[in-house]
C-alpha cells in the first residue's frame, strides 16, 4: 500500500500540497484527478523521491522510501526519461544493467505489442510512439507499484486505445497502479479508485463502483459535486 | 460481441445482465466454458476487479460455476437457465407495462400494436 | 556496480565531444608546429641574406628555434585554453543536460536502484577522466612536435631538448607536475574546485534563485579555504615549500569531502526534477 498521509509542501510561496492525505493499495487502479496545476504530479514526485516536502509522511508497504525501492516502485513520468539517441534496444540495455527487476520478455511482449522495434531510435519516433517507449520501459519493471503521469495527455485515439488495454492486461495484474489525468472518460471504466484533488488537497476520495451502487453516481457526476462547477 | 456500459450504474451488475441476456439468447449454453476474467476485462475494457466481482456475483446466483483452477462454466442446471430467461422477459414486460400504463394506453390497443410490430421487426432482421 | 556502469554511460556520452576536441587540439598544434618549422626556416633564410651573416652568427645572435618556444607559443597556448574551457563548459553541462535536455533523464538517474551518490561520484570521475585524457594527448603532442621540428627544420636551427627539461617550463609545469606533492596538490585543487562546481549546481537545481546566490557564496568561500594555507603569514614563513603543499593537499581533501557530503545531501533531500 502507498500512503501519503497529512503531506504539504510549498514552492515559491505558494502552497503545492495542503496536508493531502490517501492510500493506493496494491492490485488496484487508484486515479488522482484534477486540473492542471492541482498537484498532481507534485505529489507523485514526492512518492518517488524526486522533490522535497516539507512536512507529512509517505510510506510504500510501512517503510519510507530508499534507493532499493526503486526495485519496488517505478514511475512513469509525462516526459521521455530515457537517452533520446538510444535506440530501443541500447535503452533496454540500459535498464537491465541497472534494474534487477527489469523483465525482457515482458519488454519484447509491449514492444511487439506497440509495434515498435529494437532497431528504432527513440528521437526519431513519433510523439505517440516516444510515449509508449517511456511507458514500456516502466511496465517491463516486475514492481509492485507503479506510478503514471498522464499516460494519455497529447496521444492519438488509436495510442490511447492501446495504452488503455493495458489497463486490463496481465501486465498490471496484481499491482499497485496510481495514475494521474485530467480527462477522466479514458479511463473511467479501468479504474477502482478515484481521488479528487485541487489546490493541493484531497477533496474526495471514492471507489467507484460503490459510488455507482450506492449512490447511482458516475466519477463525472461526483466530480461536479465536488468542484461545483 | 462488444457492450457499451454506462457509467450511473455499477457495471459488475451490468457484466451480470449481459451474461443473463447471453444466455437467454442461447449464446451461452449449459456447461459452456466462459471467458477468464482478464479475457473478459481485456475484451471490454474494464476493470479486472469488477469482473472479478460480477463472477463472483453469478457464482452466487449459481449462473456460473468454478472447479478449482480451471476455467469458469455456465451452469449445468437447466432449471436456473430457465429462470434467467424467464426474469429476464420478465423484467422487459414490467418496464413496457410500466411505460405504456404511464400514457394511459388501452390493453387491446397495445396488444394489437405489439403483435403488428414484432411480426415486422422479426422479417427486418 | 552501479557506479562504474555510471562511470561507463558518462564516459560514453562525452566521448563525442571528447574527440572532436581532441582532433581540434591535435590538429592546431602539429599545423602549428609544421607552420612554425617551415616559417623558422624563411625567417633564419631571409636574416641571413638581410644581414649578410652565417648561420653561425645567425644561431649566436637569434639562437635556434626551441620546443618551449613553440609550446609557449598563441597557437599552442589557444588550443590548451580551447581544451580547459571545454572542461569548464561541460562541468556545467554533465548536470545540466539530465534536466535540460531533449529528454529529463534527470528522472532516471535519481530512480536508479542505488546510491545518489554514485550519480555525483560518477560525473566527478567522467570530469577527471576527461582531464588526464586532455592531458595524456598533450604528452603524446609534446613528443609529435619534437618530432615534427626535428624532422622538418635543418639540425643547427632546432635544438632538441630533454623532454624533462622542456616540461619544467611554467605552463607546461601545470599540465606534468614535476614532484608528486606538486602533482597531488594540483589534481588535489582541480578535484577539489569540480566538487565545490557541482555542489553550487546542486543548491541552484535545489532551491532556485536563492540557490544560485548560496552556489556563488559557496564557491568564493571555498576558493578561500582552498588557498587559505598561502594566505596565512604563520604558515607561509615558518613551514618548508612540500609541508606548504601537504597542507593545501590536506585542505584540499577537507573542501572536496564537504562538498561531496553537501552534494549527497542535496541529491537525497532537496533535489527537485
Amino acid at each position: 500500500m502507498i500512503e501519503v498521509k497529512n503531506v504539504s509542501k510549498t514552492f515559491r510561496r505558494k502552497h503545492v500540497l495542503q496536508n493531502m492525505s490517501f492510500t493506493a493499495n496494491k492490485g488496484e487502479i487508484t486515479c488522482l484527478i484534477g486540473v492542471n496545476g492541482a498537484g498532481k504530479t507534485t505529489v507523485m514526485k514526492a512518492i518517488m523521491g524526486l522533490t522535497p516536502i516539507h512536512s507529512g509522511d509517505i510510506r510504500i508497504d510501512g517503510e519510507t522510501l530508499t534507493s532499493a525501492s526503486y526495485e519496488k516502485i517505478a514511475y512513469i513520468p509525462d516526459r521521455l526519461s530515457m537517452m533520446p539517441s538510444y535506440t530501443i534496444a541500447e535503452a533496454f540495455e540500459f535498464m537491465r544493467s541497472f534494474y534487477t527487476v527489469w523483465n525482457e520478455a515482458r519488454a519484447l511482449e509491449l514492444l511487439a505489442f506497440f509495434q515498435l522495434s529494437l532497431d528504432q531510435k527513440i528521437e526519431t519516433l513519433s510523439k505517440g510512439n516516444t510515449a509508449k517507449v517511456n511507458l514500456l520501459l516502466g511496465l517491463a519493471l516486475d514492481v509492485d507499484y507503479l506510478l503514471m503521469d498522464e499516460p494519455f495527455s497529447g496521444i492519438d485515439l488509436f495510442s490511447r486505445e492501446q495504452i488503455a488495454s493495458v489497463f486490463t492486461s496481465h501486465l498490471i495484474e496484481n499491482r499497485g497502479v496510481l495514475i494521474t489525468t485530467h480527462e477522466i472518460q479514458d479511463i473511467e471504466m479501468l479504474i477502482d479508485k478515484a481521488i479528487l484533488i485541487d489546490d493541493g488537497a484531497v477533496l474526495h476520495e471514492m471507489n467507484v463502483e460503490e459510488t455507482r451502487e450506492m449512490e447511482g453516481k458516475s466519477i463525472v457526476d461526483v466530480m461536479r459535486e465536488v468542484y461545483g462547477r | 460481441m462488444n457492450v457499451k456500459f454506462n457509467s450511473r450504474d455499477p457495471v459488475y451488475l451490468q457484466v451480470v445482465q449481459h451474461f443473463k441476456q447471453q444466455i437467454a439468447k442461447g449464446t451461452y449454453v449449459a456447461g459452456q466454458e466462459i471467458p477468464s476474467r482478464r479475457e473478459l476485462a481485456q475484451q471490454f475494457q474494464i476493470n479486472p476487479n469488477t469482473v472479478q466481482r460480477a463472477y463472483k456475483e453469478m457464482e452466487e446466483q449459481q449462473l456460473i460455476y468454478t472447479d478449482g483452477n480451471l476455467p469458469s462454466c455456465i451452469t449445468k442446471d437447466e432449471h436456473v437457465l430457465h429462470n434467467v430467461r424467464h426474469e429476464l422477459i420478465q423484467e422487459a414486460v414490467q418496464t413496457f407495462i410500466q411505460s405504456v400504463k404511464s400514457i394511459n394506453a388501452p390493453l387491446p390497443e397495445v396488444v394489437a400494436l405489439i403483435e403488428q410490430h414484432y411480426e415486422e421487426e422479426d422479417s427486418h432482421d | 556496480m552501479n557506479y562504474v556502469k555510471l562511470v561507463n554511460f558518462e564516459v560514453q556520452r562525452f566521448f563525442k565531444l571528447f574527440s572532436v576536441v581532441a582532433l581540434i587540439i591535435a590538429l592546431m598544434q602539429i599545423g602549428g608546429a609544421i607552420y612554425r618549422a617551415s616559417t623558422f626556416e624563411t625567417y633564419a633564410e631571409t636574416i641571413m641574406r638581410q644581414q649578410q651573416i652565417d648561420l653561425a652568427t645567425f644561431l649566436q645572435q637569434y639562437g635556434p628555434l626551441t620546443l618551449p618556444q613553440f609550446l609557449t607559443s598563441s597557437i599552442v597556448e589557444l588550443s590548451i585554453m580551447l581544451g580547459i574551457v571545454v572542461i569548464v563548459i561541460y562541468t556545467f553541462f554533465i548536470w545540466y543536460r539530465d534536466w535540460l535536455g531533449k529528454s529529463s533523464f534527470i528522472y532516471r538517474l535519481l530512480m536508479l536502484p542505488s546510491t545518489r551518490l554514485h550519480i555525483f561520484t560518477a560525473k566527478l570521475t567522467t570530469i577527471i577522466l576527461f582531464v588526464l585524457g586532455l592531458i595524456s594527448l598533450q604528452r603524446i603532442l609534446i613528443t609529435i612536435n619534437d618530432v615534427i621540428m626535428y624532422n622538418v627544420l635543418p639540425a643547427p636551427l632546432y635544438e632538441r631538448e630533454n623532454i624533462a627539461y622542456v616540461y619544467s617550463h611554467d605552463v607546461l609545469a601545470i599540465l606534468m607536475p614535476h614532484t608528486w606533492v606538486e602533482g597531488l596538490f594540483i589534481y588535489g585543487f582541480g578535484i577539489a574546485a569540480v566538487t565545490v562546481i557541482f555542489t553550487a549546481i546542486l543548491c541552484e537545481r535545489s532551491f532556485g534563485l536563492i540557490g544560485i546566490v548560496a552556489g556563488i557564496v559557496y564557491s568564493v568561500a571555498m576558493l578561500v579555504v582552498l588557498l587559505s594555507p598561502t594566505m596565512i603569514p604563520a604558515l607561509t614563513m615558518m613551514l618548508y615549500p612540500h609541508e606548504q603543499y601537504m597542507c593545501l593537499i590536506a585542505v584540499a581533501v577537507l573542501v572536496a569531502l564537504v562538498s561531496s557530503t553537501i552534494s549527497y545531501y542535496l541529491l537525497t533531500r532537496k533535489m527537485t526534477v
